[in-house]
């Protein structure tokens, strides 16, 4: 029993350790210590900003109608008088909860299947990948315009949406990392001595997968946020909701460009620029970490 | 490597000297006039295209642009509101009201040279009064000749129309609507044929003539004038109607001097005000935008098969919330705001454009009274509710009934002052303790809501949306008609007086007295206050001062773009 | 010519095909409403509605309805758009030259680009061109390109009066000569081509980079480094072909999404392509456009990461034919 323990300690220490290791390797990275400082300063600003500054989508007329930047303004009004820079702070968590919702759930979806065609393999394999071929030629953006229509336009139906139609990308590699290591020798012995499907998948396969996914979760929370802010653009997000999209949907109906009332729109777009490049950056270093063929080269 | 460069740099100069040459040929758009004889074209800026230009079977209002060859037999003069005579010379009504003859034109040649005469006319009458007892044929135009029981042709410019009632608005809603069409071309086709046709050379009567095929993908659609024209001869050589994706795209357009007129966004006009050569003008129509409020009531008006209780008791209840739901909203400052300042606030049904036939009540901005109506009906208390993020303080009563109510709200591109205008109307009703969740939909979906035969039946609470009802007051009226639940009603009134009421003026050929008919039932929806009206919409028109002059606005203030004033405008 | 790889290809394709027939036949079918709706527009007479009906076997029970669909489909009968009131077919391909023009341009621009910048990236791995290039391709990774079309259209059409903001061609432009017309495109051209084109280039810096740089650990590269060759000869005449095979499949991939591609620069520029189509179809509720275009947009894909599969074939000596 004794000896169990030490065991499962001994695991628990080596699993620490590596866990340590991967944190100062991911530090010492420069791009993904930049990318983390910025996702943490927009978290802040997400959860601790609308603590120190009110904004409400209804309070209407506060300032003059598209008014450029002014002392109380500092990034200036939208055509309804609104204030813009308290848009981009509660815009934030918008952003954040979207990204990461809609990045879990495709993520869930992708690596469920692709960790059953990759394990399972064979005739079930063909058809999941055929499957994943045939959602990934349809045409993505148009794809989450119509689904969305369908469940009709609030920042749940959207989240759902991104994960329905954001995981082709997470299926196939996770497919193919479970290929890889399904014919691995200690996998091939689990199986031999008659470990289950599910155990092996549990127990061996899934941790290994891991870090694979992982990196795939960052990567994947960018491009749900960049989808939530395009789907808001073309005009098909919920309309009361504050987000980075709807202020850039507002500045586009309205005519910001053609007048060219560019407070309107830089400074949304430039947090999401900047909240997907902190995603992107750190996303990048852990692949550089992560994939053993990068590595050390 | 060196082939790859050397393409990349072709690329890069191509699209390079055309970015160099840009600004020194800024006006190609000018450089057709340039030629010799000079042709002075009228640009128009449009935002959506004409579809169909069949005019048995045209439904959009767009569509109209693409119909600019075809003519009615009276018109509503732009000046002075009044009807004069267009392909008909006269007319004269008798005495009960239900014989209508109208004396034609001998004048009129058709584009294509052939002589018009009245043939044409009791063709195009006839074939929409004979489909009325045909359901499957879907003539647009049937709803209009409704009354119509006979078509006969007394002469050959003479034709006599028999209703089986006498129809008010007989002049404006009929002869004034229905396009007169070639029998020689369309007579030979069978009814199918004659909705399935698609037109694509129309052959018509006014001084505009198609130039070359109408194709509903274009973005483009020229007319030329017709010189064998019988009336007042146009002083511009044609129309040009462009048509852009977006207002944004217009307004540029127009700054380039691409266009000579279009209708510039609230935001646009700031912009252009004040710039020389450019005139903005204020364009009102009878266009009404209101809040409804489901008032259903099944036990009044049981509907077979539907058991459930949709919509919100406390709104179908309470008359006293419904009314201070109008006092509550300050309505002027959402036309100041979010139209800008074109249009005037709501009260009654029938908007300030139709001139005589509005019932003129001044909207009352009073919250005052508004919390005082709602105290009265018992709500008191007060609750914290969560509404998307934020907390909100709503009224209950004793018996726990909170005053939290669905709205809904359109997504669909043309309901954009819908859009600007809730974040107003939610802070004005929080501000007395009424709070709203607001569930966007597509208009499709809540057109669905209201049919009684949809699976979410009748199931709404509030909802935003609007009319064009034009400038007889019956369109509108007849909206809130029993008989239009499950059609156009949208709120599930039923008042057997309103139906009298409404039933009754379409019947009084002299204004006078179908005034105080219309009124009197205008003055009972404001009382029911189911129906708000929050505003009567207007856009705003700007053309182009400096190359054009005679403009002419419809009934004094209304839109540029009407057929007197292509045939008024000229060239500076 | 390896018949086996090739036909399994070919039964992979057709298999996809298949699959996006049947996904957009359910993702249709649940659309809100009555599923008539779809193919009938409200407001139509009942006759009509019956015949239109009964074209598309609407009356049937699903599973027929859905043979019905795939016998259209492969006869190409895509239906009638309810806006257009014409073929979907002719609609889509009166649009679709306008895309392929755009999406040309730019790919040309971003592949081209994306070469150079990625070899030169790979080269001086490492060094500060290298950070900084991988850098800018992050950083242009995370410009919705939507928003870039916004600014660019402030900077160079509002502020400094350059070029054309919106459209194809200058409107009311009528009589002039070719010459005339072509420079108007051309200029109406430069900045969605410059917007769409920015937004792949990154991907493509990237994708060259890193696939120089898996070449440059290859055997072979270190036996020409230790024979003494140029640096530069050896990335041209040896790194560079192999590190073009991954290239192939991206370029490949994304010829065939330019079609889908392009709606947010399309929207911003109001170009006269695919994308805006697809919008407009959706905001009308076109369902037969809207299907159409879905399925014109998957097919171009489908075919295009095919024929990457062949060329792979073709130029990738290693590649094993099972």
């Amino acid at each position: 029993m004794s000896n169990l323990n030490k065991i499962r300690r001994e695991k628990y220490e080596v699993r620490k350790r590596n866990f340590k290791q991967f944190i100062k390797t991911f530090f010492n990275n420069k791009i993904g210590t930049l990318g983390f400082i910025m996702l943490m300063f927009f978290v802040v600003v997400a959860y601790v900003g609308p603590n120190f500054y009110h904004y409400s989508p209804v309070e209407v007329s506060k300032g003059a109608l598209l008014a450029p930047p002014t002392e109380g303004f500092i990034f200036g009004t939208d055509h309804l008088g609104r204030d813009i820079f308290g848009a981009i702070i509660y815009g934030t968590k918008t952003s954040l909860i979207v990204g990461f919702s809609g990045a879990l759930i495709s993520i869930f979806i992708g690596s469920t299947i692709g960790l059953s065609a990759g394990f399972v393999g064979g005739g079930l394999d063909n058809v999941l990948m055929r499957i994943t071929d045939g959602m990934m030629v349809l045409p993505k953006l148009a794809l989450i315009m119509v689904v969305s229509a369908v469940l009709g336009t609030n920042i749940r139906n959207i989240i759902l949406v991104i994960g329905l139609t954001g995981w082709t990308g997470t299926a196939r590699l996770v497919r193919a990392q479970a290929l890889s290591l399904r014919e691995r020798p200690y996998i091939e012995r689990a199986r031999s001595i008659g470990a289950s499907k599910f155990y092996i998948v549990y127990k061996h396969i899934l941790p290994n997968v891991f870090p694979v996914i992982f990196a795939q979760t960052i990567l994947a929370t960018s491009s749900a946020i960049l989808s939530e802010t395009s789907l808001s653009f073309l005009g098909l997000g919920d309309p009361l909701s504050v987000s980075w999209g709807q202020v850039l949907n507002g500045a586009f109906v309205n005519g910001a460009v053609s007048v060219g009332a560019w407070w309107y729109f830089v400074p949304a777009g430039a947090a999401i620029v900047l909240m997907v490049l902190s995603f992107t950056f750190i996303g990048y270093s852990f692949d550089e970490i992560l994939n053993p063929k990068l590595r050390g080269r | 490597m060196k082939k790859l460069l050397s393409i990349l740099l072709v690329v890069t100069l191509v699209i390079g000297l055309a970015a160099c040459g840009a600004p020194t040929d800024n006006n190609t758009g000018g450089e057709s006039t340039s030629e010799p004889d000079v042709k002075h074209i009228l640009n128009l800026g449009i935002t959506s295209f004409p579809t169909n230009v069949n005019p048995f079977s045209q439904r959009m209002q767009q569509d109209h642009d693409g119909l600019r060859m075809y003519e009615t037999l009276v018109n509503h003069d732009a000046e002075t509101l009044e009807f004069e005579g267009l392909l008909a010379d006269s007319w004269n009504v008798s005495d009960d009201g239900l014989v209508w003859t109208l004396k034609l034109r001998e004048d009129v040649t058709w584009q294509d040279g052939e002589k018009f005469d009245a043939e044409d006319v009791v063709f195009t009458y006839k074939t929409i009064v004979d489909s009325k007892a045909n359901e499957a044929a879907a003539f647009t135009r049937k709803a209009e000749v409704k009354y119509i029981e006979k078509v006969e042709q007394t002469g050959d410019y003479e034709v006599k129309l028999t209703t089986s009632i006498p129809v008010a608005n007989f002049l404006i809603e009929t002869l004034g609507v229905i396009y007169i069409v070639p029998e020689h071309i369309w007579g030979p086709m069978e009814t199918q044929a004659l909705l399935d046709y698609q037109n694509e050379v129309p052959i018509g009567t006014s001084p505009w003539k198609i130039v070359g095929e109408f194709n509903p993908q274009n973005t483009e659609l020229e007319y030329e004038r017709y010189d064998g024209y019988y009336g007042k001869m146009p002083k511009v050589d044609g129309l040009l109607y462009i048509m852009f994706e977006n207002k944004d795209t217009m307004f540029q357009a127009f700054k380039a001097g691409n266009i000579d007129m279009f209708s510039p966004s609230g935001t646009q006009v700031t912009e252009l005000e004040g710039t020389e050569g450019i005139t903005v003008v204020k364009n009102l129509q009878p266009k009404l935008t209101q809040i409804g409020i489901n008032i259903w009531d099944p036990e009044k008006t049981p509907i077979e098969g539907q058991l459930e209780n949709p919509g919100n008791i406390i709104l179908r209840r309470e008359k006293n919330v419904r009314q201070a739901i109008d006092f509550a909203l300050d309505k002027q400052k959402l036309v100041d705001d979010v139209l800008k300042g074109a249009g005037y606030a709501g009260s009654t049904l029938v908007p300030t454009s139709a001139g005589k036939w509005h019932l003129d009540i001044q909207h009352d901005y009073n919250p005052e009274k508004a919390i005082k109506l709602l105290e009265e009906a018992g709500f008191t208390n007060f609750e914290t509710v969560e509404i998307s993020g934020r907390e909100v303080q709503v009224r209950t009563n004793d018996a726990g009934e909170k005053l939290l109510f669905r709205f809904a709200l359109l997504t669909d591109g043309y309901a954009w002052h819908y859009r600007d205008s809730t974040p107003y109307i939610v802070n004005n009703l929080e501000a007395v303790g009424i709070g709203l969740n607001i569930e966007p939909m597509e208009g499709s979906m809540l057109g669905a809501t209201m049919k009684l035969d949809s699976e979410t039946w009748c199931d709404y609470d509030m909802y935003i949306w609007g009319w064009t009802p034009g400038y007889d007051p019956n369109y509108i009226l007849t909206v809130l008609t029993t008989e239009q639940i499950g059609n156009r009603q949208e709120v599930m009134y039923s008042n057997p007086e309103y139906d009298a009421l409404v039933e009754k003026q379409v019947q009084q050929v002299v204004d006078e007295e179908r005034l105080e008919t219309v009124y009197a039932a205008q003055k009972m929806i404001y009382d029911e206050a189911c129906y708000i009206p929050l505003y009567y919409q207007g856009y705003y028109d700007a053309y182009n001062s400096d190359k054009w002059e005679g403009i002419i606005q419809f009934g004094g203030d209304g839109t540029i773009f009407n057929s007197d004033c292509y045939k008024n405008i000229t060239p500076k | 010519m390896n018949y086996k790889y090739f036909m399994k290809k070919v039964v992979q394709s057709l298999i996809t095909i298949m699959i996006v027939l049947t996904l957009t036949f359910i993702l249709f079918r649940v659309m809100p409403g009555d599923p008539t709706a779809m193919f009938v527009k409200s407001g139509i007479d009942p006759s009509v509605a019956e015949k239109v009906k009964e074209d598309y076997g609407l009356n049937l029970p699903i599973y027929q309805q859905y043979f019905v669909y795939l016998k259209n489909m492969f006869r190409g009968d895509f239906g009638d758009s309810f806006s257009f009131r014409k073929p979907v077919m002719k609609v889509i391909g009166d649009r679709l030259p306008n895309t392929i023009i755009l999406a040309l341009c730019a790919q040309t621009l971003a592949i081209g680009f994306g070469i150079i910048f990625g070899m030169m990236a790979a080269a001086n791995r490492g060094k500060k061109i290298d950070v900084g290039l991988l850098g800018f391709s992050l950083f242009i990774y995370a410009i919705p390109a939507f928003w870039f079309g916004m600014v660019l259209i402030v900077i160079f059409g509002v502020k400094l009066d350059l070029v054309p903001l919106f459209g194809m061609m200058t409107p009311g432009l009528r009589n002039v000569t070719k010459l005339v017309y072509i420079k108007d495109v051309a200029k109406h051209l430069i900045l969605p081509v410059f917007t769409l084109g920015l937004a792949i280039f990154g991907s493509y810096v990237m994708i060259m980079r890193s696939s120089l740089l898996d070449v440059f650990t290859e055997d072979y590269i270190n036996t020409a480094r230790a024979k003494g060759f140029d640096r530069r000869y050896i990335i041209r005449k040896h790194a560079l072909p192999n590190a073009m095979l991954p290239m192939v499949t991206v370029i490949a991939t994304s010829i065939g999404f330019i079609v889908s591609g392009a709606i947010q620069t399309e929207t911003v520029f109001t170009w006269p392509g695919i994308g805006t189509l697809m919008l407009k179809a959706l905001v009308a509720r076109d369902y037969p456009l809207l299907q159409g275009s879905f399925i014109i947009t998957s097919f171009a894909v489908v075919t295009a990461n095919f024929l990457a599969d062949i060329v792979y074939m073709y130029i990738d000596p290693r590649i094993k034919y099972e």
